[in-house]
């Protein structure tokens, strides 16, 4: 449906604009229109090459922590929404539970782990897990749930037995809702990861930004900021990937997509 | 997750009573956990010691609140107004909406919370730190609601504006507009589940004298209770204001029908 | 011993506290290899009908025999073929695949001499399109995969629920020529719930005309035309009389229809 050619002619503008928005912005630093504070895009470029070594070393951690508690997340999501469904009268109070915590701030659950398992990377991991539990949770039990009902009416004349309607008819009918949640948990982890590394640690992309942010070193500062930016929209883009290689296009509505 | 069809004051009535029973069972949990494993209260002050330290700091608890939700507020404000001209604008322009909109998409991956060191940097201590995340963050969610209600009437609706012989801006008004509204609401939704801890974050960066830089006080100075106290609001308070707007959203729907 | 048998079958529903007599005393049988039609109003429940006979659901009252087997024995041994009103193909799955779905739930159950589903694709007329995704096909070329699934099995019985309901009237007699042709080759007894005089005298052996509140056989007309049957016996007197007698069962003071709300 979507050729190359058309998706090609749909960034043109927007590219445009971008560089465009790109150079406004290197002029206004170097004319000090904008406030000292802020870096062109050129000392961004230079900072994030200059130092790569640095900055690569900072970013390690942060991935790690960022996928470990990412798949840890999806892991526990899938098992909770499996339990779930088979077992549909603890659906609301999973999902009050669940609504509640995610109502704690993550400024005060970070602090809390730490003081309950100490500063250790499967801390963070765990930090990052909690944060993008819910959204993963939410979106499997909600395509666990809507199965077409003469799909359903289909598997009871076959005779199918409960693992089989979950293997065929189930799962995969959940799969567009799954990843819609999958999606928004990506960013999400590269911003626990973040969150935890602010809260405790020694090394990591946001020990870096938070230095650079008290030392007022303005050009590390953005240039840590910009990697973190490219993280998360890469992570979603990943995402976006697997999606499009294992679900069918125009399966499902999708309530992600605006 | 709204219900459809139930009136606000009863979603809101359902949800309170909801809460307050979890919060029952969960005081009687960690009362028991504490009893049962001997958990040392520097790990985990109990229930009581929580309530106490809330009484003895309702003062300042209080005042912190007050901050954060007035920033959130006004961000939240300031987002809508924002969201909603340039949902017009995309309207007014198509052009506009093909050179902006796939930036947004792609700006919208970006977890604004993780932006907040350069919004501090940018613009000091205070309040305006706490506002601006809050405008950032909700402002998509909005401006994509209003967008998505501002096209949302049918062709045929349209085309039977045109022939009544409605120009542009009756068309908004009489149309577009009452269309939109629910959606507008709908992202404020949305938005406001976040908002309020997207405030408290800022204030735990910036140290603007809201609940998250309570929160962040209390636990460097070793005051867990206190720390554990504000969390409960903090809590609270979210799942409070999430509440008022979805009943705010019910209210808004019912009315339109 | 073979065919359908349905006596004295009722069934009641509970809505919001209130009992709901959905079908009252119905009693029908098919000869095997024969083809029935049941016709009739909105709420005559005619569609509930084909559910209880597929055991999707079970009778309050009554008993049902599929070739001499209980529905539900019936539907455990692969016996039952259902054709929805809406295609339901699983999206993910190629044709091949949609239509092989049916063999793989049974698993080991499947009894040797089974049509392979490859020819049954090329019999209901979608050769070339076994590698293609639902999403690809229009709705009557979905609609014949959901045949060539519901033949798989080769079942004793095929219901069908309003299978063309979806098309317009051109593609419908189009699909109607076409299921005639599948089911001479399978000949295992067919009933289909059709709201469409015409489609239900052109296809069946055998027509029910149901009522509404509640759902009960009014009346049986015998369609004595011969097969295989073409589109011009749309104008021969077997066909017109019936339609006739259909129509004023359908239409007839008796039946409450005109004091419908």
């Amino acid at each position: 449906m979507s050729d190359g050619r058309g998706l090609l002619k749909a960034m043109l503008l927007p590219g445009a604009t971008f560089v465009l928005f790109l150079i406004l912005w290197q002029i206004a630093v170097e004319y000090g229109i904008a406030p000292i504070t802020v870096a062109s895009p050129s000392r961004i470029a230079a900072t994030v090459i200059r130092e790569w070594d640095i900055l690569w070393f900072h970013m390690e951690p942060t991935l790690l922590t960022a996928i470990m508690g990412y798949l840890a997340a999806a892991v526990t999501a899938l098992c909770l929404g499996f339990l779930v469904y088979s077992m549909r009268r603890i659906e609301s109070s999973v999902l009050t539970v669940g609504a509640v915590l995610d109502s704690i701030p993550i400024i005060a659950v970070a602090p809390i782990l730490i003081i309950w398992m100490g500063l250790s990377l499967s801390t963070r991991i765990t930090i990052t897990a909690v944060i993008c539990l819910f959204p993963m949770l939410i979106s499997v039990i909600q395509g666990l749930n809507t199965q077409p009902k003469n799909a359903q009416e289909l598997f009871t004349v076959l005779a199918a037995g409960p693992v089989q309607k979950f293997r065929l008819l189930a799962l995969p009918n959940a799969l567009p809702y799954i990843f819609v949640g999958l999606k928004i948990a990506a960013p999400l982890a590269v911003l626990g990861a973040l969150v935890a590394e602010w809260t405790g640690a020694e090394w990591g992309l946001g020990v870096f930004m938070i230095n650079a942010m008290f030392g007022l070193r303005v050009d590390q500062l953005w240039s840590a900021v910009f990697l973190a930016c490219a993280m998360s929209t890469g992570a979603y883009g990943l995402v976006c990937l697997f999606e499009y290689l294992s679900v069918e296009p125009g399966q499902n509505p999708d309530g992600g997509k605006s | 997750m709204t219900i459809a069809g139930q009136n606000p004051i009863q979603i809101t009535l359902v949800r309170l009573v909801n809460y307050a029973a979890f919060l029952v069972i969960l005081f009687l949990m960690w009362a028991a956990a504490i009893r049962l494993f001997s958990i040392p209260p520097y790990l985990l002050p109990g229930p009581e010691a929580a309530l106490e330290a809330l009484y003895a700091n309702a003062g300042t608890i209080w005042a912190a609140a007050r901050f954060t939700i007035g920033c959130t507020l006004a961000g939240m404000a300031i987002s809508v107004t924002v969201a909603i001209a340039l949902a017009l604008a995309f309207l007014l322009s198509d052009g506009l909406s093909r050179a902006l909109m796939p930036l947004i998409i792609v700006i919208r991956t970006v977890p604004m919370i993780a932006i907040a060191p350069l919004i501090i940097v940018i613009f000091g201590r205070g309040p305006w730190n706490s506002i601006g995340m809050v405008a950032l963050l909700t402002f998509f969610q909005i401006m994509l609601g209003a967008k998505k209600g501002f096209t949302s009437p049918t062709r045929n609706t349209l085309e039977m504006m045109h022939t009544c012989g409605a120009g542009f801006w009756q068309t908004l008004i009489k149309v577009r507009v009452p269309f939109a509204i629910p959606y507008i609401f709908t992202g404020l939704r949305i938005a406001s589940g976040s908002a309020l801890l997207c405030a408290m974050f800022a204030e735990w960066l910036s140290g603007a004298p809201g609940l998250g830089a309570l929160i962040l006080n209390a636990y460097s100075a070793g005051n867990f209770t206190l720390m554990w106290a504000t969390t409960l609001c903090s809590t609270t308070a979210a799942y409070l204001f999430f509440t008022f707007t979805i009943a705010l959203e019910r209210f808004v729907l019912n009315r339109i029908g | 011993m073979s065919g359908l048998s349905v006596a004295g079958v009722s069934k009641n529903f509970e809505i919001d506290g209130r009992r709901f007599e959905a079908l009252s005393n119905i009693d029908l049988s098919l000869d095997a290899g024969a083809f029935g039609a049941l016709i009739g109003p909105s709420g005559c429940g005619k569609s509930t009908l084909l559910r209880l006979v597929a055991d999707i659901m079970a009778p309050t009252e009554g008993t049902i025999a599929i070739g001499g087997l209980p529905p539900s024995r019936a539907r455990k041994e692969h016996h039952i073929g259902f054709v929805f009103q809406d295609p339901t193909l699983l999206p993910w799955r190629t044709v091949l695949e949609n239509v092989r779905l049916p063999l793989e739930v049974a698993g080991a159950k499947a009894s040797p001499g089974n049509a392979t589903p490859l020819d049954l694709i090329k019999l209901v007329g979608l050769s070339g399109f076994e590698h293609a995704k639902p999403a690809q096909l229009s709705g009557g070329m979905q609609q014949r995969a959901a045949i060539a699934r519901a033949l798989v099995l080769s079942p004793r019985i095929l219901l069908l629920d309003e299978p063309f309901g979806a098309l317009d009237e051109i593609s419908r007699h189009r699909m109607n020529l076409e299921l005639l042709r599948i089911w001479a080759e399978t000949r295992t007894t067919a009933l289909m719930v059709t709201h469409s005089i015409q489609e239900a005298v052109f296809m069946a052996d055998k027509i029910y005309v149901l009522a509404a509140r509640p759902g009960r056989i009014v009346d049986t007309v015998e369609v004595e035309m011969e097969r295989p049957r073409r589109l011009s016996q749309m104008n021969a007197p077997a066909f017109t009389s019936a339609v006739e007698r259909v129509r004023a069962s359908l239409f007839g003071d008796r039946l409450g229809m005109l004091n419908d709300e």
